[in-house]
């Protein structure tokens, strides 16, 4: 069974393999617990919502439809479920686009916020301090534009599979990847530069 | 600007871009190209839009879970499981028991507007409670309401939807306790199809009643077993109940 796709270990347990949906949930359980990790910004959060996920999944198992993939109709179910988690959990909503970048007046474009090279990590302690600076970033960043950053980049998914995925159209996922890249460069040179003052 | 609302940011990115139509072909380029360097051209831009997202990878991700660890995975289908037997042991409830008009229209219409009614006398009893006077659709004086469990007409979605809507959720954490009024609890009930399912029960739909549990009221017992759900407290704000009355005016919600 091991070797079964998704959608025949789905139909199988929809025809009542029960064993099957230990397969899938086995199969994804990095993946999909590593991309829930990353949007919640805790394991425990993305372990909970991924457990819902996958009830979610027993719940409508019958009303997939076998000719489609099954794999985005996971993550269309899990990104549900973590914006439902992250706004019943959220604490703050602090981040703005109104941040100055792009077309702005004083005509800065958005490459000159964009670091020329990734620095390459050297002691454990910068690591944890870049981790930090990271995690706060995306953290600023509203759920929808964070998923599609996080999907677009972890999941390496083109313009249309996270149309396919969040069932949202092709345009918005294009304009909510570049309000989120823009989004991320700018809070990205806020938090590097109160860290550089910091240190100074 | 606040980022709740997805639509809006739709709507103000498409005012206001944020990149350049440069940087925006350029993070287009890099998505097309797998984020794989070697697949970019040598456009500095694009260089820089791909050394930005990289410092994604420093992202903790879950950092632990292998292929072949069963604990989350049992913990998934343990949950599935007793989910399945919570929704089992609604489904056996028979429907006889069930007063058999309670669901038609006439019945529902005056529960509903019954419910209507307690909401209305609450939610003007708790506002005046906190100093504001508050007018009722007719102009006249609220009547008074017995502090008690009170049932509102709220599905669980609205409860949600509008406590997160209204209430930032730091006024929620940094609230005085005098300022906690309540809970609000959902129960789950079945609500027959009307259709008997292959196994000869009938099948039913989950849906949640939601009560108002004042503060200091003990939790009845049938408040406390599986299913159901402390949504979460009612903040008392300057003659304001939160979650507000779903029939208020939009702009006075913001307020």
């Amino acid at each position: 069974m091991n070797d079964w796709s998704d959608e025949a270990l789905l139909e199988a347990y929809v025809g009542g393999t029960r064993s099957a949906l230990r397969v899938l949930v086995t199969r994804y359980q990095d993946e999909l617990l590593n991309f829930l990790t990353r949007f919640l910004g805790s394991r425990a959060a993305g372990e909970d919502v991924f457990q819902e996920a996958f009830l979610q999944v027993h719940l409508s198992a019958h009303t997939f439809d076998p000719s489609r993939r099954f794999k985005p109709w996971l993550f269309t179910i899990a990104a549900n479920k973590a914006r439902d988690h992250h706004r019943k959990h959220a604490r703050r909503h602090t981040f703005s686009l109104d941040a100055e970048i792009g077309d702005d007046a004083d005509g800065r474009t958005f490459a000159d916020l964009m670091p020329g090279d990734v620095e390459a990590p050297g002691e454990p302690i910068e690591v944890e301090e870049q981790r930090r600076r990271v995690r706060s970033a995306v953290d600023e960043m509203p759920p929808h534009l964070r998923e599609i950053l996080l999907l677009a980049y972890f999941q390496r998914m083109s313009y249309q599979q996270i149309a396919d995925t969040l069932g949202i159209p092709l345009g918005t996922v294009k304009s909510r990847l570049h309000a989120a890249v823009g989004g991320f460069a700018a809070t990205w040179e806020r938090v590097h530069q109160s860290a550089q003052e910091t240190e100074r | 600007m606040s980022y709740d609302d997805a639509g809006a940011n739709d709507a103000a990115a498409t005012a206001r871009p944020r990149l350049t139509a440069a940087d925006e072909a350029a993070v287009d380029a890099v998505l097309g190209a797998g984020f794989n360097p070697d697949a970019l051209s040598t456009d500095e831009r694009q260089r820089r839009v791909r050394a930005l997202l990289a410092q994604l990878d420093a992202l903790p991700d879950a950092d632990g879970p292998r292929l072949g660890d069963p604990s989350l995975v049992d913990a998934t289908l343990a949950h599935i499981e007793r989910t399945e037997r919570q929704r089992e042991a609604v489904g056996t409830e028979p429907v006889a028991t069930l007063p058999p008009d309670v669901l038609g229209s006439p019945w529902r219409r005056a529960l509903l507007g019954v419910a209507a009614a307690i909401l209305m006398v609450f939610g003007t009893i708790v506002a005046l409670k906190a100093g504001a006077p508050v007018a009722t659709p007719t102009g006249g004086t609220a009547p008074t309401l017995a502090a008690g469990i009170t049932k509102l007409p709220w599905s669980i979605d609205e409860v949600e939807s509008a406590k997160q809507a209204v209430v930032p959720e730091r006024d929620l954490e940094a609230a005085p306790s005098d300022m906690v009024v309540g809970s609000l609890v959902a129960i789950p009930v079945a609500i027959p199809i009307g259709r008997t399912g292959q196994d000869g029960r009938a099948e039913v739909a989950l849906d949640w009643d939601v009560y108002f549990v004042p503060r200091g009221t003990p939790m009845p017992s049938a408040f406390v077993q599986p299913g159901v759900r402390v949504v979460g407290p009612v903040v008392m704000r300057p003659a304001r109940l939160v979650p507000p009355l779903r029939d208020q005016p939009e702009a006075d919600r913001e307020g």
